[in-house]
């Protein structure tokens, strides 16, 4: 019998909302069960600074600062690595030296059948029939050749038939919304 | 050369490029800031008189590793024809010193937070193409994948018309099932959750 409960699914979010900057990652078993929690607490560059790097800095807070330490932190070590925003994608597999993939919702309509894999017009832009009941899946696997992301594709099947491969992300966002409850926003308890 | 003695030098190329404009308050180098490289912005220039005077648009300083100053050509503008700028020589030598205003990002352990949330499942009737007899029921939502052996709680978000799903996280079991909710007619009504396993034969 297959152990979903042994494989393991790294989520990774960086958000730069109005200036402040915060990440957060969570791993996952294929069941959708939490294994570890890693959150950064949130960094709001200063004027100076903003002036003083301009994009740079946003450049260096998400990839070397807020990638690297959560990365370091996480106790377990996923199989895979699952981003919302692609631009993650190349520091966040220089980081963790593992695969990656970019994963979003789409409204197409549903492809033949479970697994199915159609390339789209973008390099390294599949739509991917991940189960039965949903629509497919807008998967992001750049620099990957096409047998390769068919092993991708059939983790992800693998995964989906047990989870639902996007809910991680939204339960990041809850969490976080718990965390900035309990503090005054700047990581500090009340 | 002692990183204070670096330190010092960028905070002059600071005092050199707002002279006279801004003041210039050097940032901290707190102690256990990790080494980074920095590339200078120390460069040789030639410049060519020609008939305007030539302006150097922007010279950028960069302060990580991963940030390399993209263009190794000065640029200028307001020169006439004969005027030439020529190539930017990069510095050859990379000084390795503290990055200004370094940051460091505490990272926190979240799992107290993590392991009291619910996974959340969307309805997915729509998608659904064997749905259960109705008889005196009506098919309202179908909610899958949900490992039915390791469930804690459940609840319905009606506002969202989601299933909430509170796991026992130390379950092994790893079946996955759908489960339809009915509402049933007549005196009484209610709601009905019919289960099914989702990677069985019968399996929606």
């Amino acid at each position: 019998m297959r152990d979903v409960a042994s494989k393991v699914l790294g989520y990774v979010t960086v958000s730069g909302d109005r200036g402040l900057f915060r990440g957060a990652l969570l791993a996952v078993d294929f069941r959708g069960i939490p294994l570890d929690f890693r959150y950064t607490e949130p960094i709001r560059p200063t004027k100076l600074e903003r002036v003083l790097y301009g994009q740079s800095l946003e450049v260096y807070l998400r990839e070397e600062l807020i990638l690297t330490s959560l990365a370091k932190a996480c106790e377990v070590r996923p199989v895979f690595w699952i981003v919302s925003d692609t631009s993650l994608l190349v520091p966040l597999k220089r980081v963790v030296n593992a695969k990656v993939c970019g994963l979003s919702a789409s409204t197409n309509r549903p492809l033949g059948a479970t697994g199915d894999l159609e390339p789209q017009q973008e390099p390294g832009v599949f739509l991917l029939q991940a189960d039965a009941v949903s629509a497919p899946l807008r998967l992001y696997l750049p620099d990957l050749r096409e047998d390769e992301a068919q092993g991708v594709s059939r983790l992800l099947v693998e995964a989906a038939s047990t989870m639902e491969l996007l809910e991680p992300f939204s339960r990041i966002e809850k969490a976080l919304g718990v965390v900035e409850e309990e503090t005054d926003g700047t990581g500090n308890s009340h | 050369m002692e990183p204070a003695t670096r330190t010092e030098e960028i905070r002059d190329y600071f005092r050199r490029l707002f002279l006279g404009k801004v003041r210039v308050h050097s940032l901290s180098t707190p102690g256990s800031a990790s080494a980074v490289e920095i590339r200078t912005g120390k460069r040789t220039i030639a410049v060519h008189k020609g008939a305007s005077a030539a302006r150097v648009v922007s010279v950028s300083l960069v302060g990580t590793r991963s940030i390399l100053c993209p263009s190794k050509t000065l640029q200028m503008r307001s020169l006439s024809r004969d005027a030439k700028g020529i190539a930017i020589v990069p510095y050859p030598d990379e000084a390795h010193g503290w990055a200004i205003g370094e940051r460091a990002s505490g990272v926190r352990n979240g799992m107290r937070i993590m392991r009291v949330l619910p996974q959340e499942r969307v309805n997915r009737s729509s998608y659904v193409t064997r749905r259960p007899l109705s008889g005196k029921r009506i098919f309202l939502a179908f909610f899958s994948p949900v490992i039915y052996e390791a469930i804690l709680k459940t609840a319905l978000n009606r506002q969202k018309g989601t299933l909430l799903i509170w796991y026992n996280l130390e379950s092994r079991a790893q079946t996955p099932y759908g489960t339809f909710l009915m509402k049933k007619l007549g005196e009484g009504g209610g709601f009905e959750w019919e289960w099914s396993r989702a990677d069985g034969p019968n399996g929606v």
